[in-house]
């Protein structure tokens, strides 16, 4: 309670200090676009006084500024650069109406970089949608989780995997949002593809760090990934065809008031199995692809009230000969709801569904069978945002979600089966999410935003808990304890302060601090190489104790030249209570008991994160190079010792430079290096009747090779041609990409096993696997 | 079905892609010779054990067998005997054999060191009939041959696990996706024509040796297993030791076991 007062006082001692000091004149507005919704994170800047601010989630800005005449320009990507003198003599709200960029091209180079050294965000990466079209990609597709992979401070699993791990921690820990709905499998093709389509994506922003207090439920990141709401006006879309993809997006308005936005996305990959089947009816039929829709509606009631719905629903389907099959399904709904209630004080509702199954299905006389799992959420979250005054924006709100689990069915399929089924028992939670936050300008030097996320969580009924003699380790169950329906089994609470600072040295130098305190509820059981579709989701319980952390984190930030380079170094280090592994041999697919395969301890992390970016008229170049350690000890693992964590990588760096070479040629390329990740490898091997057993000794004691490759890719934007013929007169802009992947033909593991020698069965050796060398690709869009 | 499932994946990745492999240096650390014991009871032939040392990862040299160890074997009748060293790191008793529903004791003292072990022989798994399946070929699972299908009853009032041996004209099927475990968590009580992946040819003759073991038996030999099978593919776990049931750090396991033959010619 000391505390707790010690705290107040010290937020009361900030507002008082801000008032003191507000001798100057604020200048405040509102940027919206043609169709009158406001722009997010549009930046404002005052030229003569070297200030700016970036807008918020409904346009607003507002800058302390002195008396003056000064020069205003708005940027925002996607429209047209606003430039205007203002004369400044009192306080003044205005109104900014932007045009809309058709061409879409160059403004954005300019966007929200200054406020890298003047927000308060650390740990914080937004993907270039501009420049992440031009670089090269795998099989010609282009794909935002890639790009992701290459910020600061993210580690991957290895090729062409769209899992990614976050400052250390595992991949459960990253919360991905889609329109606001998670994503609980966010991989096509087994991790060759991610599920979001890059040509219907308005930004994608990770916080590995500094994580809002709105978001809550996983340790180590949130990727916050939201669909175009743009009005367009007349109808756009945009048509790729590629190696392996054919996607097609249509944005559009049904009235003055109403726009939507449908895509449809397919791979194409099942034309070789189709083509090879029809020539030769003993090659396997083969079903293999997958898909992703996406839809949005947006509609205005009023300028004051404003409502979309986002849908999504991506499927992979494989089947071969009718003899394996494997099945899996994302389907997520966001409905939105956002009312502004005054000037000051703007209301955010969000209702969301998402839902995860995976089938497996074999299909082999007696032993025929389908494996079941999956996972299903709704959620809903009423967030407020308050403009206190010019110097106080709180934030603050409630969220609330149900989730049920399948951990698993085993569906025997033939009539004379071997087997019986086992259905293990859906789970249930419901967790509340209580938050306040206020980003704060303390004085021209310094900002601050802190606030407090409180949870609680609730394993709920129907559910058996059961009860084991000694250790749970050991599994003797001797009881079972039944709850009803909706009865609480289990609770636990949470708070989870988050605060972040802000110092400005000068007006292109800037250090800032960040700690977040996260708790994590649910956790996702997988003890394989990469997230894999039939890893389980399982909430906490009795036995399974919420993962926490804490990352404590600064950063040094510049701007330089004008803010054309930009630089930043951020060092974190993050400690994880509960972090999860599993004992050797563990059997998580259909264990009623799950609970007894789980060890849990402590993980903890650090690093070094830098980050360098510049931009020319002709050249946009950026790198990032990341040096970190992850590291866990879980009793019951690697004989309680510590042991690296399987995404632990030492340095990594990586390289994107895109060029105009002429004024419709563009070269691009991008160069990957990272440390080769933690393997386990045997130190002894013995006779045991016809086979040879191994021996290890240590967990992850071994490394696979350096992993790295360079890509590199051509764009021609031939000449836009008016279509005469068609009724609705647009002009067709192409944009043709030849790209080669791993341009160098470096052999990197994707995995390694040990085998006996060929010739030689005594002998023994490791060998790697490798998936792509020189993979050329070739896509074409066409925007209209 | 864990083979089913690395071979659908291989196909995709086949598909999407091509996979290589290519042979690593990597330099394995090397720790202290261990002690392996397979050691086997059963109600068909007197009690036996193999001793010997784990060798280092990359040696090409057979491992060192064991020949100075005393090895004793009892059970809970008061029955004991000391076995003879028969051959290089092989031991054999002239006196026990299996008898259901007993609990068996092995004691192996090498070089100052006691290595300990007790299981209970297990119930016997009654085999109802073999029986075959022809299949033209041309079906991704099956090339063109007769397969042997197993009819049995497994007991549901009790846990049971059980390992399959398979011999194929009296020889010993031995790669090591031969060696299959299961227990009987979700087996019907009656397994009617359980198919063994292998294609005979006409006259051929086909045994199997239905063994039923001990839940750690079971334990050893399913680790041992997945160890074997585990390619490091993205659904692999980390590959571990397989757990026996013998104390002091030995490797290897003490199969108490009783078990049953059948076979069948294809005619």
């Amino acid at each position: 309670m000391k505390i707790f007062l010690k705290v107040v006082h010290f937020f009361l001692l900030l507002f008082l200090y801000t008032n003191v000091f507000s001798q100057k004149i604020e200048f405040k507005g509102r940027v919206k676009s043609n169709t009158d919704e406001g722009l997010t994170g549009a930046l404002v800047s005052l030229k003569e006084a070297d200030k700016g601010a970036l807008t918020d989630l409904n346009g607003n800005f507002s800058i302390t500024i002195e008396k003056g005449t000064y020069t205003l320009s708005v940027f925002s990507a996607g429209y047209k650069d606003y430039i205007k003198k203002v004369q400044l003599d009192e306080d003044v709200a205005i109104t900014i109406v932007m045009e809309e960029d058709i061409t879409e091209l160059n403004a954005v180079e300019v966007i929200s970089e200054r406020t890298n050294v003047e927000n308060t965000d650390i740990g914080v990466n937004k993907v270039d949608l501009m420049q992440m079209k031009k670089l090269p990609a795998l099989l010609g597709e282009v794909d935002v989780i890639k790009n992701v992979q290459m910020m600061p401070g993210v580690q991957v699993t290895g090729e062409g995997n769209a899992g990614f791990y976050v400052r250390g921690g595992s991949a459960d820990q990253n919360l991905i949002l889609l329109d606001y709905a998670p994503i609980y499998y966010s991989s096509h093709l087994f991790g060759i593809f991610s599920v979001f389509n890059s040509d219907i994506l308005k930004s994608v922003t990770l916080y590995k760090g500094g994580i809002p207090v709105e978001h809550g439920g996983r340790l180590s990141s949130v990727l916050d990934i939201k669909t175009k709401d743009n009005r367009p006006g007349k109808i756009t879309g945009i048509l790729t065809a590629g190696t392996g993809i054919y996607k097609l997006s249509v944005q559009g308005q049904l009235r003055s008031k109403t726009s939507y936005m449908v895509s449809v996305r397919r791979s194409i990959i099942d034309i070789l199995p189709m083509v090879l089947s029809s020539v030769d009816p003993k090659q396997p039929k083969s079903i293999l692809f997958f898909h992703d829709i996406n839809t949005r509606l947006n509609h205005d009631f009023s300028a004051k009230s404003k409502m979309f719905v986002s849908f999504y629903n991506g499927r992979d389907h494989y089947n071969i000969n009718n003899f394996f099959s494997s099945t899996y399904t994302n389907t997520t709904g966001t409905l939105g709801w956002k009312y502004l209630i005054n000037e000051r004080l703007t209301s955010n509702t969000h209702f969301v569904y998402s839902r995860f199954a995976y089938r497996f299905g074999l299909n082999v006389g007696v032993s025929a069978f389908e494996l079941r799992n999956g996972i299903e959420e709704y959620g809903i979250k009423q967030d407020f945002r308050y403009n206190l005054n010019s110097f106080n924006a709180l934030n603050f709100g409630i969220s609330g979600t149900y989730r049920n689990y399948s951990p698993g069915k085993f569906i025997p399929t033939d009539g004379n089966s071997m087997f019986s089924p086992i259905k293990l028992d859906q789970l249930h939670s419901g967790d509340l999410g209580v938050y306040v936050s206020n980003t704060q300008k303390v004085s021209a030097r310094i900002a601050l935003e802190y606030g407090m996320r409180f949870s609680i969580f609730n394993r709920l009924g129907k559910g058996n808990e059961y009860i084991y003699d000694g250790a749970m380790e050991q599994a003797n169950i001797v009881d079972t304890i039944h709850y009803k329906s909706l009865e609480p089994m289990k609770t636990y609470y949470g708070f989870e302060p988050r605060i972040s600072g802000r110092y400005l040295l000068n007006e292109n130098n800037s250090v800032k601090l960040s700690y977040d305190r996260m708790v994590q509820y649910m956790h996702m059981l997988s003890n394989t190489t990469a997230p894999v579709p039939q890893n389980i989701w399982m909430p906490s319980a009795t036995y399974i104790e919420p993962q926490k952390s804490h990352q404590v984190a600064a950063g040094y930030f510049k701007s330089l030249l004008n803010n054309k380079v930009e630089f930043s170094a951020e060092t974190y280090y993050k400690h994880i209570q509960n972090a999860l592994d599993f004992k050797d041999n563990a059997q998580l697919s259909l264990n009623p008991a799950m609970e007894t395969e789980i060890r849990r301890g402590f993980g903890w992390s650090y690093g070094i994160e830098f980050y360098l970016r510049a931009t020319t008229k002709k050249v946009t170049a950026s790198l990032s190079y990341t040096w970190s350690k992850s590291q866990l000890k879980i009793n019951g693992v690697n004989n309680d010792k510590a042991y690296f964590a399987s995404y632990d990588r030492r340095n990594s760096l990586n390289v994107l430079c895109s060029y105009d070479l002429k004024p419709r040629i563009n070269i691009a390329g991008n160069f990957v290096y990272s440390t080769g990740r933690p393997m386990t490898l045997p130190a002894a091997k013995y006779n045991y009747g016809y086979v040879t057993g191994s021996y290890y000794h240590e967990r992850n004691g071994y490394r696979m090779p350096d992993f790295h490759h360079l890509d590199l890719a051509v764009n021609y934007y031939p000449k836009k041609k008016l279509k005469k013929h068609t009724p609705i007169k647009i002009p067709l802009e192409k944009h043709f990409s030849f790209s080669i992947y791993n341009v160098y033909g470096r052999r990197n593991a994707y995995f390694v096993y040990t085998r006996d020698n060929k010739d030689n069965p005594n002998k023994k050796e490791v060998v790697m696997v490798y998936l792509f060398r020189w993979l050329p690709s070739i896509t074409v869009d066409i925007k209209f | 079905m864990r083979k089913g499932i690395v071979y659908f994946l291989n196909l995709v990745l086949l598909l999407t892609s091509t996979a290589c492999e290519k042979v690593l240096d990597v330099d394995l650390n090397e720790t202290d010779p261990k002690i392996v014991i397979e050691a086997v009871v059963t109600n068909t032939d007197y009690a036996w054990v193999k001793l010997s040392w784990t060798t280092n990862y990359y040696d090409t040299a057979l491992p060192e067998k064991i020949n100075n160890a005393i090895v004793v074997v009892s059970d809970n009748e008061g029955n004991m005997d000391t076995l003879d060293l028969l051959d290089k790191g092989f031991y054999k008793s002239s006196r026990i054999k299996g008898v259901e529903g007993r609990i068996y004791f092995l004691t192996v003292q090498v070089d100052g060191k006691e290595y300990k072990s007790q299981s209970l022989l297990p119930g016997l798994a009654p085999i109802d009939s073999l029986s075959y399946q022809y299949y033209p070929g041309g079906d991704l699972l099956h090339e063109e041959g007769y397969y042997p299908t197993i009819y049995f009853k497994d007991p549901k009032n009790s846990e049971d696990y059980y390992m399959l041996v398979y011999y194929k004209n009296n020889k010993l099927l031995n790669k090591p996706t031969d060696l299959q475990v299961t227990d009987d968590k979700n087996l019907q009580e009656l397994i009617a024509g359980y198919e063994v992946f292998y294609p005979l040819q006409l006259k051929d003759t086909f045994k199997l040796q239905l063994n039923s073991i001990t839940k750690e038996a079971f334990i050893f030999y399913r680790d041992l297993s997945s160890q074997l099978n585990n390619d490091g593919g993205l659904t692999s776990s980390p590959p571990a030791n397989a757990q026996g049931n013998i104390s002091n750090g030995a490797l290897g396991c003490f199969q108490v076991s009783s078990l049953k033959m059948d076979s069948l010619i294809i005619k």
